[in-house]
Protein backbone atom coordinates (compact mmCIF):
# COMPACT_ATOMS: atom_id res chain seq x y z
CA UNK A 1 0.00 0.00 0.00
CA UNK A 2 0.89 3.81 -0.69
CA UNK A 3 2.49 5.53 2.15
CA UNK A 4 0.14 8.63 1.15
CA UNK A 5 -3.30 7.35 2.53
CA UNK A 6 -3.98 5.46 5.57
CA UNK A 7 -6.49 3.26 3.70
CA UNK A 8 -7.99 1.69 0.89
CA UNK A 9 -9.89 4.08 -0.44
CA UNK A 10 -13.86 3.30 -1.01
CA UNK A 11 -15.64 2.76 -4.19
CA UNK A 12 -17.67 5.60 -4.31
CA UNK A 13 -13.94 7.85 -3.71
CA UNK A 14 -12.17 5.79 -7.03
CA UNK A 15 -15.91 6.69 -8.68
CA UNK A 16 -15.54 10.20 -7.95
CA UNK A 17 -11.98 10.03 -9.11
CA UNK A 18 -13.10 8.23 -12.36
CA UNK A 19 -16.05 11.40 -13.17
CA UNK A 20 -13.72 14.07 -12.58
CA UNK A 21 -15.82 14.82 -9.05
CA UNK A 22 -12.61 14.80 -6.62
CA UNK A 23 -10.70 17.86 -6.68
CA UNK A 24 -7.83 19.08 -4.55
CA UNK A 25 -5.30 17.86 -1.78
CA UNK A 26 -7.69 14.48 -1.35
CA UNK A 27 -7.44 14.20 -5.50
CA UNK A 28 -3.71 14.19 -5.31
CA UNK A 29 -3.32 12.18 -2.13
CA UNK A 30 -5.99 9.55 -3.79
CA UNK A 31 -3.71 9.33 -6.67
CA UNK A 32 -0.43 9.16 -5.21
CA UNK A 33 -2.15 6.02 -3.52
CA UNK A 34 -3.48 4.52 -6.58
CA UNK A 35 0.21 5.14 -7.93
CA UNK A 36 1.67 2.64 -5.36
CA UNK A 37 -1.44 0.32 -4.85
CA UNK A 38 -2.08 -2.65 -7.33
CA UNK A 39 -5.18 -3.75 -5.56
CA UNK A 40 -6.83 -0.41 -6.29
CA UNK A 41 -5.77 -0.05 -9.35
CA UNK A 42 -7.29 -3.07 -10.34
CA UNK A 43 -10.38 -1.94 -8.53
CA UNK A 44 -10.55 0.89 -10.62
CA UNK A 45 -9.81 -0.25 -13.41
CA UNK A 46 -12.54 -2.87 -13.28
CA UNK A 47 -14.67 0.20 -12.89
CA UNK A 48 -13.57 1.97 -15.40
CA UNK A 49 -13.54 -1.37 -17.73
CA UNK A 50 -17.84 -1.42 -16.03
CA UNK A 51 -18.49 2.11 -17.21
CA UNK A 52 -17.13 1.98 -20.77
CA UNK A 53 -19.17 -1.90 -20.87
CA UNK A 54 -21.81 0.26 -19.93
CA UNK A 55 -21.05 3.40 -22.66
CA UNK A 56 -20.81 0.99 -25.24
CA UNK A 57 -24.34 -1.03 -24.90
CA UNK A 58 -25.63 2.46 -24.39
CA UNK A 59 -24.77 3.63 -27.85
CA UNK A 60 -24.50 0.59 -29.91
CA UNK A 61 -27.86 -1.32 -28.48
CA UNK A 62 -29.65 0.54 -26.39
CA UNK A 63 -30.25 3.96 -28.03
CA UNK A 64 -30.27 2.37 -31.16
CA UNK A 65 -33.33 0.10 -29.96
CA UNK A 66 -35.38 3.13 -29.03
CA UNK A 67 -38.77 3.71 -30.25
CA UNK A 68 -39.17 6.83 -32.58
CA UNK A 69 -41.29 9.35 -31.79
CA UNK A 70 -45.03 7.95 -32.71
CA UNK A 71 -45.58 11.33 -34.42
CA UNK A 72 -43.46 13.58 -36.58
CA UNK A 73 -41.92 16.32 -34.26
CA UNK A 74 -43.73 19.84 -34.02
CA UNK A 75 -42.77 23.20 -35.86
CA UNK A 76 -42.09 24.43 -32.17
CA UNK A 77 -41.50 27.71 -33.63
CA UNK A 78 -45.55 27.78 -34.47
CA UNK A 79 -46.31 26.18 -31.05
CA UNK A 80 -44.39 29.18 -29.22
CA UNK A 81 -46.34 31.39 -31.98
CA UNK A 82 -49.56 30.61 -30.61
CA UNK A 83 -48.68 30.89 -27.04
CA UNK A 84 -47.50 34.40 -27.88
CA UNK A 85 -51.23 34.89 -29.45
CA UNK A 86 -53.44 32.94 -26.49
CA UNK A 87 -50.53 34.47 -23.98
CA UNK A 88 -51.10 31.71 -21.87
CA UNK A 89 -48.45 30.85 -19.94
CA UNK A 90 -48.57 26.74 -20.04
CA UNK A 91 -49.24 24.74 -23.35
CA UNK A 92 -53.04 25.30 -24.40
CA UNK A 93 -53.87 23.46 -26.37
CA UNK A 94 -57.06 21.10 -24.99
CA UNK A 95 -56.26 17.92 -25.12
CA UNK A 96 -53.20 18.50 -22.73
CA UNK A 97 -55.43 20.42 -20.20
CA UNK A 98 -57.93 17.46 -20.88
CA UNK A 99 -55.03 14.73 -20.18
CA UNK A 100 -54.07 16.82 -17.00
CA UNK A 101 -57.53 16.80 -15.83
CA UNK A 102 -58.03 13.30 -16.13
CA UNK A 103 -54.91 12.42 -14.85
CA UNK A 104 -55.20 14.55 -11.54
CA UNK A 105 -58.93 12.99 -11.33
CA UNK A 106 -56.85 9.21 -11.34
CA UNK A 107 -54.38 10.33 -8.79
CA UNK A 108 -57.02 11.14 -6.50
CA UNK A 109 -58.85 8.06 -7.54
CA UNK A 110 -55.48 6.50 -6.61
CA UNK A 111 -54.80 8.30 -3.71
CA UNK A 112 -58.01 7.90 -1.97
CA UNK A 113 -57.36 4.06 -2.47
CA UNK A 114 -54.25 3.90 -0.71
CA UNK A 115 -55.51 5.85 1.90
CA UNK A 116 -58.31 3.43 2.33
CA UNK A 117 -56.04 0.02 2.54
CA UNK A 118 -53.72 1.76 4.89
CA UNK A 119 -54.39 0.07 8.20
CA UNK A 120 -54.80 3.43 9.98
CA UNK A 121 -57.44 4.21 7.27
CA UNK A 122 -58.44 7.80 8.02
CA UNK A 123 -61.09 7.47 5.35
CA UNK A 124 -63.82 5.80 6.58
CA UNK A 125 -65.58 2.77 4.10
CA UNK A 126 -69.31 3.90 3.10
CA UNK A 127 -71.52 1.81 3.34
CA UNK A 128 -73.40 2.42 0.68
CA UNK A 129 -72.97 4.13 -2.58
CA UNK A 130 -75.43 7.08 -1.50
CA UNK A 131 -72.81 7.39 1.24
CA UNK A 132 -70.42 7.73 -1.13
CA UNK A 133 -72.32 10.96 -2.36
CA UNK A 134 -72.07 12.95 0.60
CA UNK A 135 -71.83 16.53 0.11
CA UNK A 136 -68.86 18.55 0.35
CA UNK A 137 -70.32 20.65 2.81
CA UNK A 138 -70.68 17.42 5.44
CA UNK A 139 -66.60 17.61 4.97
CA UNK A 140 -65.98 13.76 4.65
CA UNK A 141 -66.75 12.82 0.91
CA UNK A 142 -66.19 16.39 -1.54
CA UNK A 143 -67.29 15.72 -5.23
CA UNK A 144 -64.55 14.52 -7.32
CA UNK A 145 -63.29 11.91 -4.37
CA UNK A 146 -63.51 8.77 -5.11
CA UNK A 147 -64.74 5.33 -3.33
CA UNK A 148 -63.80 2.08 -3.34
CA UNK A 149 -65.51 -1.03 -2.38
CA UNK A 150 -63.93 -3.78 -0.81
CA UNK A 151 -65.57 -6.81 0.37
CA UNK A 152 -66.82 -7.22 3.58
CA UNK A 153 -64.45 -9.16 6.36
CA UNK A 154 -66.71 -12.26 6.29
CA UNK A 155 -66.29 -12.14 2.39
CA UNK A 156 -63.16 -11.82 2.65
CA UNK A 157 -61.40 -15.76 1.54
CA UNK A 158 -59.13 -17.58 3.72
CA UNK A 159 -56.09 -17.43 1.96
CA UNK A 160 -55.38 -14.57 -0.19
CA UNK A 161 -54.82 -15.25 -3.98
CA UNK A 162 -51.55 -13.82 -5.71
CA UNK A 163 -52.05 -10.27 -6.88
CA UNK A 164 -51.16 -11.02 -10.22
CA UNK A 165 -53.27 -14.07 -11.22
CA UNK A 166 -56.56 -12.09 -9.11
CA UNK A 167 -55.34 -9.18 -11.97
CA UNK A 168 -55.75 -11.70 -14.91
CA UNK A 169 -59.23 -13.00 -13.28
CA UNK A 170 -59.97 -8.85 -13.31
CA UNK A 171 -58.49 -8.30 -16.97
CA UNK A 172 -60.38 -11.37 -18.61
CA UNK A 173 -63.76 -9.76 -16.44
CA UNK A 174 -63.25 -6.64 -17.95
CA UNK A 175 -62.33 -7.88 -21.29
CA UNK A 176 -65.96 -10.71 -21.63
CA UNK A 177 -68.05 -7.15 -20.35
CA UNK A 178 -66.51 -5.42 -23.10
CA UNK A 179 -65.02 -2.68 -20.85
CA UNK A 180 -61.27 -2.89 -22.10
CA UNK A 181 -62.22 -0.63 -25.17
CA UNK A 182 -61.65 2.37 -24.48
CA UNK A 183 -63.69 3.10 -21.63
CA UNK A 184 -61.94 5.37 -18.42
CA UNK A 185 -61.33 1.83 -16.36
CA UNK A 186 -57.90 1.14 -15.21
CA UNK A 187 -56.36 -1.71 -13.33
CA UNK A 188 -53.76 -1.69 -10.87
CA UNK A 189 -51.94 -3.14 -7.56
CA UNK A 190 -51.81 -1.12 -4.69
CA UNK A 191 -49.68 -2.34 -1.71
CA UNK A 192 -50.57 -6.11 -3.32
CA UNK A 193 -54.35 -5.37 -3.80
CA UNK A 194 -55.71 -5.48 -7.15
CA UNK A 195 -57.92 -2.02 -7.61
CA UNK A 196 -60.36 -1.30 -11.08
CA UNK A 197 -60.30 2.82 -11.04
CA UNK A 198 -62.95 3.95 -13.07
CA UNK A 199 -63.63 7.74 -14.14
CA UNK A 200 -67.53 9.15 -14.80
CA UNK A 201 -68.95 6.27 -15.23
CA UNK A 202 -73.00 5.88 -16.17
CA UNK A 203 -74.85 4.71 -12.79
CA UNK A 204 -75.41 1.69 -14.58
CA UNK A 205 -72.44 1.01 -16.38
CA UNK A 206 -70.40 1.22 -13.14
CA UNK A 207 -72.68 -0.97 -10.53
CA UNK A 208 -72.24 -3.65 -13.62
CA UNK A 209 -68.68 -3.49 -13.52
CA UNK A 210 -68.60 -3.17 -9.79
CA UNK A 211 -70.48 -5.95 -9.29
CA UNK A 212 -68.22 -7.99 -11.60
CA UNK A 213 -64.99 -6.83 -10.26
CA UNK A 214 -66.21 -7.62 -6.58
CA UNK A 215 -67.04 -11.02 -7.51
CA UNK A 216 -63.81 -11.60 -7.81
CA UNK A 217 -61.96 -12.50 -4.14
CA UNK A 218 -59.39 -10.30 -3.66
CA UNK A 219 -60.35 -7.62 -6.14
CA UNK A 220 -61.72 -4.15 -5.07
CA UNK A 221 -63.20 -1.51 -7.11
CA UNK A 222 -62.84 2.90 -6.72
CA UNK A 223 -65.79 4.88 -8.75
CA UNK A 224 -64.41 8.21 -9.50
CA UNK A 225 -67.10 10.28 -9.30
CA UNK A 226 -66.91 13.78 -11.81
CA UNK A 227 -68.30 16.57 -10.01
CA UNK A 228 -71.64 17.48 -11.39
CA UNK A 229 -72.03 19.77 -14.39
CA UNK A 230 -72.83 23.18 -13.32
CA UNK A 231 -72.24 26.24 -15.68
CA UNK A 232 -68.92 27.85 -16.52
CA UNK A 233 -67.01 25.19 -14.60
CA UNK A 234 -67.62 22.56 -17.24
CA UNK A 235 -65.42 22.18 -19.36
CA UNK A 236 -66.74 22.26 -23.08
CA UNK A 237 -65.23 20.02 -25.84
CA UNK A 238 -65.08 22.38 -29.03
CA UNK A 239 -65.79 20.59 -32.48
CA UNK A 240 -64.79 23.19 -35.16
CA UNK A 241 -67.02 23.09 -37.95
CA UNK A 242 -64.39 21.80 -40.82
CA UNK A 243 -65.18 20.46 -43.93
CA UNK A 244 -63.93 17.21 -44.36
CA UNK A 245 -60.92 16.96 -47.02
CA UNK A 246 -62.80 14.41 -49.14
CA UNK A 247 -66.10 15.77 -48.45
CA UNK A 248 -66.76 17.18 -52.52
CA UNK A 249 -65.37 13.79 -53.65
CA UNK A 250 -67.27 11.68 -51.73
CA UNK A 251 -70.34 13.66 -52.61
CA UNK A 252 -70.38 13.41 -56.07
CA UNK A 253 -69.65 9.93 -55.43
CA UNK A 254 -72.63 9.04 -54.14
CA UNK A 255 -75.03 12.13 -55.37
CA UNK A 256 -75.69 13.25 -52.24
CA UNK A 257 -74.42 14.77 -48.55
CA UNK A 258 -76.33 12.57 -46.95
CA UNK A 259 -74.37 9.18 -48.74
CA UNK A 260 -71.24 11.22 -48.09
CA UNK A 261 -72.09 11.87 -44.13
CA UNK A 262 -72.54 8.17 -43.70
CA UNK A 263 -69.57 7.33 -45.60
CA UNK A 264 -67.45 9.04 -43.35
CA UNK A 265 -69.19 8.33 -40.11
CA UNK A 266 -69.04 4.68 -41.07
CA UNK A 267 -65.07 5.23 -41.78
CA UNK A 268 -64.86 7.05 -38.12
CA UNK A 269 -66.55 4.61 -36.21
CA UNK A 270 -64.48 1.22 -38.25
CA UNK A 271 -61.54 4.02 -37.36
CA UNK A 272 -62.31 4.26 -33.42
CA UNK A 273 -63.22 0.00 -33.29
CA UNK A 274 -59.58 -0.25 -35.04
CA UNK A 275 -57.92 1.79 -32.29
CA UNK A 276 -59.48 0.28 -29.21
CA UNK A 277 -58.66 -3.12 -30.26
CA UNK A 278 -55.16 -2.12 -31.34
CA UNK A 279 -54.46 -0.37 -27.76
CA UNK A 280 -55.88 -3.13 -26.16
CA UNK A 281 -54.63 -5.65 -27.28
CA UNK A 282 -50.99 -3.50 -27.21
CA UNK A 283 -51.81 -2.81 -23.14
CA UNK A 284 -52.18 -6.52 -22.30
CA UNK A 285 -48.62 -6.65 -23.95
CA UNK A 286 -47.13 -4.43 -22.10
CA UNK A 287 -48.59 -5.50 -18.68
CA UNK A 288 -47.96 -9.25 -18.95
CA UNK A 289 -45.22 -9.58 -21.69
CA UNK A 290 -41.95 -11.51 -19.64
CA UNK A 291 -44.04 -12.13 -16.55
CA UNK A 292 -43.98 -14.69 -15.17
CA UNK A 293 -47.81 -16.74 -15.61
CA UNK A 294 -49.21 -20.31 -14.43
CA UNK A 295 -49.93 -21.78 -18.01
CA UNK A 296 -53.55 -20.91 -17.70
CA UNK A 297 -53.63 -17.43 -16.82
CA UNK A 298 -50.81 -16.89 -19.62
CA UNK A 299 -53.53 -18.83 -22.06
CA UNK A 300 -56.33 -16.30 -20.80
CA UNK A 301 -54.51 -13.54 -21.82
CA UNK A 302 -53.36 -15.01 -24.61
CA UNK A 303 -56.90 -15.51 -25.56
CA UNK A 304 -57.70 -12.19 -24.90
CA UNK A 305 -55.14 -10.70 -27.41
CA UNK A 306 -56.41 -13.15 -29.88
CA UNK A 307 -59.89 -11.97 -29.79
CA UNK A 308 -58.67 -8.19 -30.43
CA UNK A 309 -56.44 -8.82 -33.07
CA UNK A 310 -58.88 -10.85 -34.84
CA UNK A 311 -61.47 -8.22 -34.41
CA UNK A 312 -58.79 -5.46 -35.29
CA UNK A 313 -58.38 -7.60 -38.67
CA UNK A 314 -62.13 -8.23 -39.36
CA UNK A 315 -62.50 -4.31 -39.27
CA UNK A 316 -59.34 -3.52 -40.93
CA UNK A 317 -60.53 -5.61 -43.42
CA UNK A 318 -63.86 -4.05 -43.78
CA UNK A 319 -62.43 -0.82 -43.74
CA UNK A 320 -60.04 -1.51 -46.55
CA UNK A 321 -62.91 -2.77 -48.51
CA UNK A 322 -65.12 -0.10 -47.79
CA UNK A 323 -62.78 2.47 -48.91
CA UNK A 324 -61.97 0.76 -51.80
CA UNK A 325 -65.64 1.14 -53.32
CA UNK A 326 -64.70 4.72 -53.60
CA UNK A 327 -61.10 4.61 -53.93
CA UNK A 328 -59.18 2.54 -55.86
CA UNK A 329 -56.12 0.87 -54.62
CA UNK A 330 -52.82 0.84 -55.87
CA UNK A 331 -51.00 -2.29 -55.65
CA UNK A 332 -48.51 -2.31 -52.70
CA UNK A 333 -46.56 -4.58 -51.02
CA UNK A 334 -48.01 -6.74 -48.44
CA UNK A 335 -48.40 -6.18 -44.57
CA UNK A 336 -45.53 -6.20 -42.52
CA UNK A 337 -47.54 -6.91 -39.52
CA UNK A 338 -44.50 -5.55 -37.17
CA UNK A 339 -45.22 -2.29 -36.26
CA UNK A 340 -48.43 -2.34 -35.85
CA UNK A 341 -48.67 0.18 -32.81
CA UNK A 342 -46.74 2.91 -34.94
CA UNK A 343 -49.43 2.33 -37.97
CA UNK A 344 -52.33 2.06 -35.65
CA UNK A 345 -51.19 5.65 -34.22
CA UNK A 346 -50.47 6.80 -37.84
CA UNK A 347 -53.72 5.67 -38.93
CA UNK A 348 -55.49 7.39 -36.11
CA UNK A 349 -54.17 10.93 -37.21
CA UNK A 350 -55.40 9.82 -40.80
CA UNK A 351 -58.53 9.19 -40.37
CA UNK A 352 -59.16 12.27 -38.22
CA UNK A 353 -57.83 14.30 -40.49
CA UNK A 354 -59.30 13.05 -43.47
CA UNK A 355 -62.59 12.09 -42.17
CA UNK A 356 -63.53 13.86 -38.82
CA UNK A 357 -61.89 16.99 -39.67
CA UNK A 358 -58.90 17.37 -37.27
CA UNK A 359 -55.70 19.62 -38.77
CA UNK A 360 -53.07 18.09 -40.88
CA UNK A 361 -50.43 19.80 -42.77
CA UNK A 362 -50.86 16.95 -45.24
CA UNK A 363 -52.83 16.82 -48.66
CA UNK A 364 -55.44 15.01 -49.70
CA UNK A 365 -53.96 12.76 -52.06
CA UNK A 366 -51.03 12.40 -49.17
CA UNK A 367 -53.48 11.13 -46.80
CA UNK A 368 -55.25 8.97 -48.73
CA UNK A 369 -52.10 7.16 -49.99
CA UNK A 370 -50.95 6.84 -46.52
CA UNK A 371 -54.02 5.40 -45.30
CA UNK A 372 -54.61 2.84 -47.66
CA UNK A 373 -50.69 2.08 -47.08
CA UNK A 374 -51.45 1.85 -43.38
CA UNK A 375 -54.68 0.09 -43.36
CA UNK A 376 -52.45 -3.02 -45.47
CA UNK A 377 -49.60 -2.91 -42.58
CA UNK A 378 -53.06 -2.89 -40.33
CA UNK A 379 -54.30 -5.86 -41.94
CA UNK A 380 -51.72 -8.22 -40.69
CA UNK B 1 -46.24 46.02 -33.37
CA UNK B 2 -48.49 47.45 -35.86
CA UNK B 3 -51.82 47.80 -34.46
CA UNK B 4 -53.18 45.02 -36.92
CA UNK B 5 -50.98 42.64 -34.81
CA UNK B 6 -49.13 42.41 -38.09
CA UNK B 7 -44.96 41.79 -37.52
CA UNK B 8 -44.00 43.50 -40.21
CA UNK B 9 -44.82 47.68 -40.44
CA UNK B 10 -42.97 48.26 -43.25
CA UNK B 11 -40.18 47.59 -45.17
CA UNK B 12 -37.19 47.25 -42.76
CA UNK B 13 -39.12 48.49 -40.00
CA UNK B 14 -39.43 45.54 -37.89
CA UNK B 15 -40.96 46.46 -34.41
CA UNK B 16 -37.92 45.84 -31.75
CA UNK B 17 -40.29 43.46 -29.69
CA UNK B 18 -41.06 41.35 -32.39
CA UNK B 19 -37.64 40.98 -33.31
CA UNK B 20 -37.03 40.17 -29.83
CA UNK B 21 -40.09 37.47 -29.67
CA UNK B 22 -38.39 36.23 -33.20
CA UNK B 23 -35.15 35.57 -32.19
CA UNK B 24 -36.38 33.87 -29.28
CA UNK B 25 -38.74 31.71 -31.60
CA UNK B 26 -35.56 31.11 -33.51
CA UNK B 27 -33.07 30.41 -30.66
CA UNK B 28 -35.77 27.72 -28.75
CA UNK B 29 -36.68 25.81 -32.33
CA UNK B 30 -32.68 25.53 -33.22
CA UNK B 31 -32.62 24.25 -29.39
CA UNK B 32 -35.52 22.01 -30.01
CA UNK B 33 -34.02 20.48 -33.43
CA UNK B 34 -30.41 19.85 -31.36
CA UNK B 35 -31.62 18.41 -27.83
CA UNK B 36 -35.42 17.12 -28.63
CA UNK B 37 -33.86 13.28 -29.42
CA UNK B 38 -32.12 13.21 -26.50
CA UNK B 39 -34.34 14.41 -23.55
CA UNK B 40 -37.12 11.78 -25.53
CA UNK B 41 -34.77 9.30 -25.41
CA UNK B 42 -33.97 10.06 -21.71
CA UNK B 43 -37.60 10.08 -20.91
CA UNK B 44 -38.34 6.43 -22.83
CA UNK B 45 -35.03 5.54 -20.49
CA UNK B 46 -37.27 6.33 -17.29
CA UNK B 47 -40.04 3.65 -18.72
CA UNK B 48 -42.54 6.52 -20.26
CA UNK B 49 -44.61 5.33 -23.03
CA UNK B 50 -43.19 6.68 -26.59
CA UNK B 51 -46.48 9.23 -26.96
CA UNK B 52 -46.27 10.47 -23.69
CA UNK B 53 -42.20 10.89 -23.86
CA UNK B 54 -43.21 12.72 -27.13
CA UNK B 55 -45.63 15.05 -25.59
CA UNK B 56 -43.34 15.64 -22.45
CA UNK B 57 -40.89 16.65 -24.64
CA UNK B 58 -42.82 19.16 -26.68
CA UNK B 59 -43.84 20.48 -23.38
CA UNK B 60 -40.87 20.72 -21.63
CA UNK B 61 -39.27 23.07 -24.48
CA UNK B 62 -42.64 25.11 -24.68
CA UNK B 63 -41.96 26.06 -20.75
CA UNK B 64 -38.30 26.87 -22.01
CA UNK B 65 -40.07 29.29 -23.92
CA UNK B 66 -42.40 30.78 -21.89
CA UNK B 67 -39.59 31.00 -19.52
CA UNK B 68 -37.11 32.92 -21.86
CA UNK B 69 -40.70 35.19 -23.21
CA UNK B 70 -40.88 36.22 -19.29
CA UNK B 71 -37.57 37.17 -19.00
CA UNK B 72 -36.17 34.31 -16.79
CA UNK B 73 -31.91 34.12 -16.75
CA UNK B 74 -31.58 30.38 -17.57
CA UNK B 75 -27.62 29.82 -17.42
CA UNK B 76 -27.41 25.74 -18.43
CA UNK B 77 -30.66 25.48 -20.75
CA UNK B 78 -30.24 21.67 -21.34
CA UNK B 79 -30.12 20.54 -17.66
CA UNK B 80 -33.25 22.95 -17.42
CA UNK B 81 -35.08 21.71 -20.00
CA UNK B 82 -34.35 18.00 -18.16
CA UNK B 83 -35.08 19.19 -15.13
CA UNK B 84 -38.83 20.26 -16.73
CA UNK B 85 -39.31 16.98 -18.86
CA UNK B 86 -38.30 14.98 -15.49
CA UNK B 87 -40.70 16.69 -13.65
CA UNK B 88 -43.51 16.39 -15.91
CA UNK B 89 -43.13 12.48 -16.04
CA UNK B 90 -43.08 12.56 -12.46
CA UNK B 91 -46.00 14.29 -12.14
CA UNK B 92 -48.03 12.55 -14.48
CA UNK B 93 -46.32 8.75 -13.20
CA UNK B 94 -46.25 9.28 -9.28
CA UNK B 95 -43.86 6.22 -9.53
CA UNK B 96 -41.81 6.04 -12.42
CA UNK B 97 -41.67 2.65 -14.12
CA UNK B 98 -39.27 0.05 -11.85
CA UNK B 99 -38.46 -1.78 -15.20
CA UNK B 100 -36.54 0.04 -18.00
CA UNK B 101 -37.21 0.49 -21.14
CA UNK B 102 -37.17 -3.45 -22.68
CA UNK B 103 -34.68 -3.63 -25.81
CA UNK B 104 -34.95 -6.10 -28.07
CA UNK B 105 -32.77 -8.54 -29.41
CA UNK B 106 -29.55 -7.05 -31.18
CA UNK B 107 -27.13 -7.71 -33.21
CA UNK B 108 -23.90 -6.81 -31.28
CA UNK B 109 -21.75 -4.99 -32.97
CA UNK B 110 -18.48 -7.43 -33.14
CA UNK B 111 -15.98 -8.95 -36.02
CA UNK B 112 -15.61 -12.73 -35.58
CA UNK B 113 -18.50 -15.12 -34.40
CA UNK B 114 -17.18 -15.74 -31.12
CA UNK B 115 -16.43 -12.04 -30.71
CA UNK B 116 -20.08 -11.78 -31.60
CA UNK B 117 -21.06 -14.36 -29.10
CA UNK B 118 -19.09 -12.68 -26.59
CA UNK B 119 -20.38 -9.41 -26.94
CA UNK B 120 -24.11 -10.54 -27.12
CA UNK B 121 -23.35 -12.51 -23.87
CA UNK B 122 -22.15 -9.37 -22.46
CA UNK B 123 -24.12 -7.14 -24.18
CA UNK B 124 -27.22 -9.72 -22.52
CA UNK B 125 -25.72 -9.12 -18.90
CA UNK B 126 -25.50 -5.47 -19.23
CA UNK B 127 -29.13 -4.87 -20.23
CA UNK B 128 -30.29 -7.37 -17.44
CA UNK B 129 -28.13 -5.64 -14.71
CA UNK B 130 -29.38 -2.14 -15.96
CA UNK B 131 -32.85 -3.31 -16.12
CA UNK B 132 -32.35 -4.21 -12.23
CA UNK B 133 -31.63 -0.71 -11.60
CA UNK B 134 -33.43 1.01 -9.28
CA UNK B 135 -35.67 4.03 -11.40
CA UNK B 136 -32.76 6.38 -9.51
CA UNK B 137 -29.78 4.50 -10.45
CA UNK B 138 -30.64 4.52 -13.74
CA UNK B 139 -31.69 7.79 -14.00
CA UNK B 140 -28.06 9.45 -12.92
CA UNK B 141 -26.44 6.29 -14.96
CA UNK B 142 -27.73 7.75 -18.06
CA UNK B 143 -27.57 10.93 -17.11
CA UNK B 144 -23.60 10.97 -16.48
CA UNK B 145 -23.26 9.29 -19.68
CA UNK B 146 -24.82 12.40 -21.25
CA UNK B 147 -22.36 14.21 -20.22
CA UNK B 148 -23.78 16.23 -17.09
CA UNK B 149 -21.75 16.90 -13.24
CA UNK B 150 -23.20 15.36 -10.09
CA UNK B 151 -24.29 18.77 -9.33
CA UNK B 152 -26.19 18.68 -12.49
CA UNK B 153 -27.74 15.89 -11.88
CA UNK B 154 -28.34 16.37 -8.27
CA UNK B 155 -30.22 20.15 -10.24
CA UNK B 156 -32.06 17.74 -12.27
CA UNK B 157 -33.92 14.77 -10.06
CA UNK B 158 -33.82 16.29 -6.88
CA UNK B 159 -31.20 14.38 -4.37
CA UNK B 160 -27.68 15.99 -3.17
CA UNK B 161 -24.77 15.84 -5.44
CA UNK B 162 -23.67 13.10 -2.67
CA UNK B 163 -26.28 11.11 -3.25
CA UNK B 164 -25.82 11.04 -6.68
CA UNK B 165 -22.33 9.72 -6.04
CA UNK B 166 -24.06 7.42 -4.13
CA UNK B 167 -26.51 6.30 -6.96
CA UNK B 168 -23.86 5.89 -9.20
CA UNK B 169 -21.46 3.99 -6.95
CA UNK B 170 -24.29 1.21 -6.23
CA UNK B 171 -25.17 1.54 -10.29
CA UNK B 172 -21.66 0.53 -11.30
CA UNK B 173 -20.90 -1.56 -8.74
CA UNK B 174 -24.05 -3.53 -10.14
CA UNK B 175 -23.25 -3.03 -13.87
CA UNK B 176 -19.31 -4.56 -12.41
CA UNK B 177 -20.86 -7.50 -10.95
CA UNK B 178 -22.90 -8.29 -13.96
CA UNK B 179 -19.51 -8.07 -16.12
CA UNK B 180 -16.90 -9.53 -13.84
CA UNK B 181 -19.39 -12.29 -11.25
CA UNK B 182 -18.01 -9.67 -8.39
Amino acid sequence: MGGNIERHPDLAELLDLLNGEASGPASRTLQRHLDGCWHCRKERNEMEASIDAFVRYRESVWLPSLPPPPRSWPDIGVLCAELDQSRVPVPARPWLVWRAVAAGFLAIAVAAAIVAFLPYGRVSEPASKEAAAIPAASGRAPQGISTTEKRTPAEEPLSSPSPLLVEVQVVRALHEAGADLGESIEVGTIEGVVVVNAIGLEADRAAAIRALVLAIPGARFALLQLPSVSGESAPVTTVLPRPILFGNRLSSHFGSDTGRDEFANAVVDLGDAITARAYAWNKLEERFAGVALPAAARQSIRDIQDTHRTRLRERAMALRNLLATVFPEPPLPGPTGRTLMRATREFDELVSAGFAGARSSLTDAEILGRLQTVIQELSF
Amino acid sequence: MASDGSAKTGENAWPFEWLVTNDVHSRVAAFFVERRDEIYGYLLSLGIRPAEAQEFTNDAFLKYYVALREGQSIHNPRAWVYAVAHNLALKHHSTLSERALPVEVFDAPAETPESIALERERFGQLRRAVENLSPQQRSCLHLRAEGFRYREIARILGPSPSTVGEFLQRAVKNIRKAIYGW
